[in-house]
């Protein structure tokens, strides 16, 4: 622990806590969480990026619950989705929160990762925090590739078939594991089934572990300070207490979130589209969610080289640009500069082909 | 365990031994536990999916420029009139990643990006182009879309196979 925590008395609880530190010897957490403190600065707002992520996440958890009421996976699958949106009582906002805030969950995440990169948050001791969070990004990614297909309307399936052909080109696992994900020789209701059993439980349940994990660390190593607060004489460094004041900010922003959530959920009601239909042909302007806009768009433009077929190309792209993103706690300390230009560069091709491919599909 | 700290040559060996079946015996046992799981995730556990080399379409009465989808198997496929009147058929799976194409008597018209005409096929995915024949053209696609014989019989019927 740093100096500028002053030691407290340790206050002995009382009520239903008292009551547990009778029994159990929680005094030592009762006091380390009376003694979290958060530093704050001018930038000290990115903190709020992990908190929001968590808070898509719980929403998630509670309207993902509530859709399993009614949804049933495959030949069903679009109609029981279709009943939800029109039969249902409020299914249309339920189904309409679980949709952004699977969209606002995923920016969040970003959002935190390159803050947390720009920060330098992610060195020495924080690796393990690092690559938990990027595990979390990950599987957030999972979650909406394979939530995506469950309403089986026609976005979904041209979605999903692209997707688990980048999958197949993939040499040696490629084929065995998109076998695996498609479950029969085409994406049908066969697919739907294993996608809502990750969906709903595979990724979930590795989410929650990795999630547990990347609190644990941060709780018992403190949330990184930046080089600037870092520098400043001790008298000049502000910290507010975790309990109750940043968490009263927290969820103060989080209230905020979950109305912003509600309004567009209320206003702009996530559509179903038509029913997918094997035989016919692919719409005109098709294109995925916005955090694969990126990737499709440089799939559209990749060259075929030779042997190498575009989404060769594309994978190795992406493959390399994921490993070395995954990598940054240990591109070394000499390197951290390199590490920010890195970092900007993909952040600009992210936001560039994104427009790029928004713009293709006439969108902007 | 005082007598194990400094072991002898022959316990030395006896402890190596012991250690490689064990470590053996645990990626057996492991082999044993995930293979199952593989088997059990592979597709065509559940039921051998019948490959399909021909389909008998009935009798159809296509103009020229006019196409119909039809499933060949599991997989969509196109059967079309040429501008010449000549009975074709194309599967209908983009070569580039798997979606389904569509058949375009002009393809001077949006979404198909320009510089292109006359008959062809095009996918809205990754913009695909295929000339009249399903020869890949323009855009990502690796490959022509394989093409169909397509017999007519007597009474009309149509049958399509894989020549």
């Amino acid at each position: 622990m740093s100096e500028h925590q002053t030691d407290q008395k340790t206050t002995a609880p009382s009520g239903v806590l008292g009551w547990l530190a009778d029994r159990y010897q929680i005094q030592g957490l009762i006091d380390y969480l009376a003694k979290k403190e958060v530093p704050s600065y001018r930038h000290s707002f990115w903190y709020y990026m992990g908190g929001l992520s968590l808070m898509f996440f719980i929403v998630q958890i509670i309207t993902g619950i509530l859709l399993l009421f009614y949804y049933t996976p495959g030949k069903e699958a679009h109609a029981s989705v279709q009943f939800i949106v029109e039969k249902v009582s409020f299914g249309w906002l339920i189904r309409s929160v679980h949709s952004y805030a699977a969209n606002l969950m995923i920016f969040f995440v970003f959002v935190h990762m390159f803050s947390v990169i720009f920060m330098k948050a992610y060195r020495r001791p924080r690796e393990l925090t690092y690559i938990t969070g990027f595990i979390l990004l990950a599987l957030s990614m999972g979650m909406g590739f394979s939530g995506y297909l469950l309403p089986w309307d026609e976005l979904a399936y041209f979605a999903t078939k692209i997707g688990i052909n980048i999958t197949e080109s993939v040499p040696l696992i490629g084929p065995v594991l998109g076998d695996m994900l498609k479950g029969g020789p085409e994406v049908g209701f066969d697919t739907i089934s294993r996608f809502f059993a990750l969906h709903v439980w595979g990724i979930p349940l590795l989410m929650t572990g990795v999630l547990g994990a990347h609190l644990f660390f941060i709780q018992v190593q403190g949330i990184s300070e930046p080089d600037g607060f870092k520098a400043l004489p001790a008298e000049k460094k502000k910290y507010v207490k975790f309990f109750p004041t940043f968490m009263y900010d927290d969820l103060l922003v989080w209230l905020i979130a979950i109305n912003g959530l509600i309004v567009l959920a209320v206003f702009f009601p996530w559509e179903l589209g038509p029913e997918a239909n094997v035989l016919a042909p692919t719409p005109e302007g098709i294109h995925p969610e916005w955090y694969f806009m990126a990737m499709f768009q440089i799939l559209k433009i990749l060259p075929n080289l030779g042997p190498l077929e575009s989404e060769h190309i594309g994978n190795i792209i992406f493959g390399l640009t994921g490993v070395l993103l995954a990598a940054i706690p240990f591109w070394g300390s000499k390197n951290e500069r390199l590490v920010t230009y890195f970092t900007i560069a993909v952040l600009a091709g992210l936001v560039i082909f994104s427009i790029l491919g928004y713009h293709a599909v006439g969108s902007i | 365990m005082s007598e194990s700290s400094t072991p002898q040559p022959e316990q030395a060996k006896r402890r190596k031994f012991l250690t490689y079946s064990l470590r053996t015996l645990a990626g057996v046992w492991a082999a044993a536990i995930f293979y199952p799981i593989v088997k059990y995730l592979s597709p065509h556990a559940k039921e051998v999916v019948k490959e399909v080399s021909e389909i008998n379409l009935g009798a159809k009465d296509l103009a020229p420029g006019q196409s119909e989808s039809f499933a060949f198997g599991s997989k969509p496929a196109i059967l079309y009139k040429n501008g010449t009147g000549e009975l074709k058929a194309v599967s209908a799976v983009c070569t580039h990643l798997g979606c389904t194409v569509v058949h375009k008597t002009d393809l001077s018209q949006a979404p198909v990006p320009a510089g292109h005409s006359g008959e062809g096929f095009f996918c809205n995915c990754h913009l695909g182009v295929y000339d009249a024949d399903g020869k890949n053209i323009a855009g990502p696609p690796p490959a022509p879309l394989p093409q169909y014989k397509v017999t007519v019989a007597e009474n009309g019927d149509i049958t399509v196979s894989k020549s």
